[in-house]
């Protein structure tokens, strides 16, 4: 395989895992956005509850006030608040028995309302207030325990819901965290064993070069790779053998050709020899010829 | 190449140093959130408060002390012991005595930083006895009326003083009727003659009219009597008339009633309009929060005095019903125990 295919295949890897890292984000992310969803109307309704409880409150003050005061306007806003609550609440309450309780008790607090209205407008006996005023605060309570009953109901799965976003963002973190560490690591590894196959085949490479260098031609590289460094080892040892052939004739035609040389040079000495002992024999010859010239000149002198 | 492989380690043992930390720190951030609530809880850890009790166990009063101790405590770490004298089932001078010399022994073993003491025989026969202006802080509460009769408050002390909502009362007696003239009805005892005492003494009040009385028959002859003479009644107690009777005596305060009557104590709320009781929570919480300021170095001594200002209002709508009287709502609604009509 090419080196350039390895890189892709490495980089190919990494996107894999990030890829599936991804994914898993995406799923916890998603399950965040679908508790979300259940945030909004839950928050609405926990808003509406405590409007209501409030709501509750100020018709304790404006009873106290209508008794003290009895103003008209106090006695209608006073008579209206069971029905003005009922259309609010009953919108969002799914259990039956819930939404039934919640009826029992704005018929019963309508009632006693009723009631204390006509008590203070024409008392019998100025004490009966006092009964009345107790049943409408007790019923008063009673709604005001279902409502915040149903109050603490949504917060609980408000609270439930910010716990397991809160769990899953932990998740996500460490996730996050995680798949950053993991995705360096194969990496890293990847990236490791890449290089460490490159550089060693190369090393290889060198080290035989140099040993050519120095004349070992016989030397060979193991590399088994298909890659680019494979097929340079192909032809590197290609290369060495041609060397070594090339260099093996080179050798057979420089012995031949010494040897020739060897028997040119053995008969040139020869020849130079004879040349010697020709020259010698001539020198001699020209010696005695010098001493017979001599000879012959002393003799011609002794004649004279 | 032994350069870069130096290169290579480094960036990777930073890498995941980097990543460790991240980790740890998101950890802590979120751990942060809910341990933030428990350090500031358990700040006390390791601190010892001693409650000594002048009474028993299921004594209403001690159990209310009690609790408010108790919920000042919850979750702050403070090792708290409580020690009962029982000096109500043993009112004698000797029992007493031995009693605190218990407590002395249980300071000394159980080494408090902190001592609270509820009422009299604890604060006389433990603090006075013993503990006076040494390095031991105290933190005293219940005690009636006047403190300086022990000669507190100590170097080493704070405390709440006791002292009868009579004037809260009558404020709320007052609302329901014209006059000014007040009565006041117990039984004849040194503790009642000594409470009208600290009234007309303490808190100026003027009563035109007061009975003591010995059995049944002179209550409901006193009763009677000052539904004619007097415009506001206090009925102290009923503790030392020996054939008191429940029963009749509700349905003879139900005939008889004519003025807004008023107690200081709920047992005897079924013969009277009104009740406005002490709340022994409010000593025990003050005396909580109290030893945790001295905990926090707050020396006792620079802690004032204090008085207790807490009541629980009590309503008897068939008393209200016989007078013709409607309770403002306001005042219905604040009533902890109201007594409905049949």
């Amino acid at each position: 395989m090419k080196i350039g295919n390895k890189i892709f295949l490495s980089f190919l890897a990494i996107l894999l895992v990030y890829a599936a890292f991804f994914v898993a984000r995406e799923y916890m992310l998603s399950a965040i956005r679908d508790e979300f969803s259940n945030i909004l109307p839950l928050s609405d309704q926990s808003l509406i509850l405590s409007e209501q409880i409030n709501s509750i409150n100020s018709l304790e003050s404006e009873i106290n006030s209508y008794i003290v005061i009895g103003s008209e306007g106090l006695k209608t806003t006073i008579q209206d608040y069971p029905e003005e609550f009922s259309l609010k609440i009953s919108a969002f309450i799914e259990d039956e028995k819930t939404r039934e309780e919640f009826g029992m008790a704005l018929l019963e607090l309508d009632e006693n309302i009723s009631s204390l209205i006509k008590i203070n407008e024409q008392p019998e006996n100025k004490s009966d207030v006092n009964n009345q005023i107790l049943r409408v605060y007790e019923s008063i309570d009673k709604l005001k325990k279902l409502e915040k009953g149903l109050l603490e109901h949504r917060t609980d799965e408000l609270r439930e819901i910010i716990k397991n976003q809160e769990e899953t963002t932990s998740w996500i973190t460490k996730l996050s965290l995680f798949s950053g560490v993991f995705i360096f690591i194969i990496g890293f590894f990847l990236s490791y064993l890449l290089s460490r196959g490159i550089t060693k085949s190369i090393t290889r490479l060198r080290d035989a070069a140099k040993k050519i260098s120095e004349g070992k031609l016989d030397t060979k590289i193991e590399i088994k790779s298909e890659d680019e460094i494979g097929q340079l080892a192909t032809a590197f040892n290609e290369m060495a053998t041609e060397l070594k052939e090339s260099y093996s004739g080179l050798e057979q035609k420089v012995f031949e050709r010494t040897k020739e040389l060897e028997v040119a040079k053995k008969t040139l000495e020869e020849k130079l020899n004879d040349l010697e002992k020709m020259n010698e024999l001539m020198i001699g010859r020209e010696l005695k010829m010098i001493e017979l010239k001599k000879a012959i000149e002393e003799l011609k002198n002794k004649g004279d | 190449m032994t350069k870069n492989l130096i290169i290579i380690i480094i960036t990777v043992a930073m890498f995941v140093l980097a990543g460790i930390g991240g980790y740890y720190f998101l950890k802590q951030q979120t751990n942060d959130k809910t341990t933030n609530k428990n350090e500031t809880l358990d700040r006390y850890t390791g601190k010892k408060i001693l409650y000594a009790d002048s009474y028993h166990e299921g004594y209403a009063w001690s159990d209310g002390i009690t609790k408010g101790i108790r919920t000042v405590f919850e979750g702050t770490g403070v090792e708290l012991k409580v020690h009962r004298m029982d000096t109500k089932n043993n009112p004698s001078d000797d029992f007493k005595k031995q009693a605190g010399v218990q407590v002395k022994a249980v300071i000394e073993e159980f080494q408090p930083d902190v001592v609270i003491l509820s009422d009299d025989n604890a604060v006389n026969y433990v603090l006075v006895e013993f503990y006076k202006d040494t390095s031991l802080p105290f933190v005293y509460c219940g005690l009636n009326w006047d403190s300086s009769l022990y000669g507190l408050p100590y170097k080493n002390t704070a405390g709440m003083v006791e002292v009868a909502l009579t004037n809260q009362l009558i404020e709320k007696l007052k609302q329901y009727t014209q006059g000014e003239r007040m009565g006041y009805l117990s039984a004849d005892t040194e503790t009642e003659r000594k409470n009208l005492e600290n009234y007309n003494q303490l808190l100026q009040l003027n009563f035109t009219q007061t009975a003591f009385v010995k059995n049944f028959t002179e209550w409901k002859t006193a009763f009677k009597k000052m539904q004619g003479e007097v415009d506001i009644l206090i009925f102290e107690n009923n503790a030392g008339i020996p054939d008191w009777n429940d029963d009749e005596a509700e349905n003879f305060a139900l005939e008889n009633s004519k003025i807004p009557v008023g107690t200081l104590n709920d047992w005897i709320m079924k013969t009277v309009l009104i009740g406005y009781t002490k709340v022994p929570e409010e000593q025990g919480e003050y005396s909580a929060q109290t030893a945790l300021k001295i905990l926090d170095d707050v020396s006792p001594a620079s802690l004032p005095e204090v008085t207790n200002k807490k009541g629980d209002l009590m309503l008897n709508l068939k008393i209200a019903k016989k007078l013709n009287l409607a309770f403002t709502p306001a005042m219905i609604r604040a009533a902890k125990n109201i007594i409905k009509e049949n």
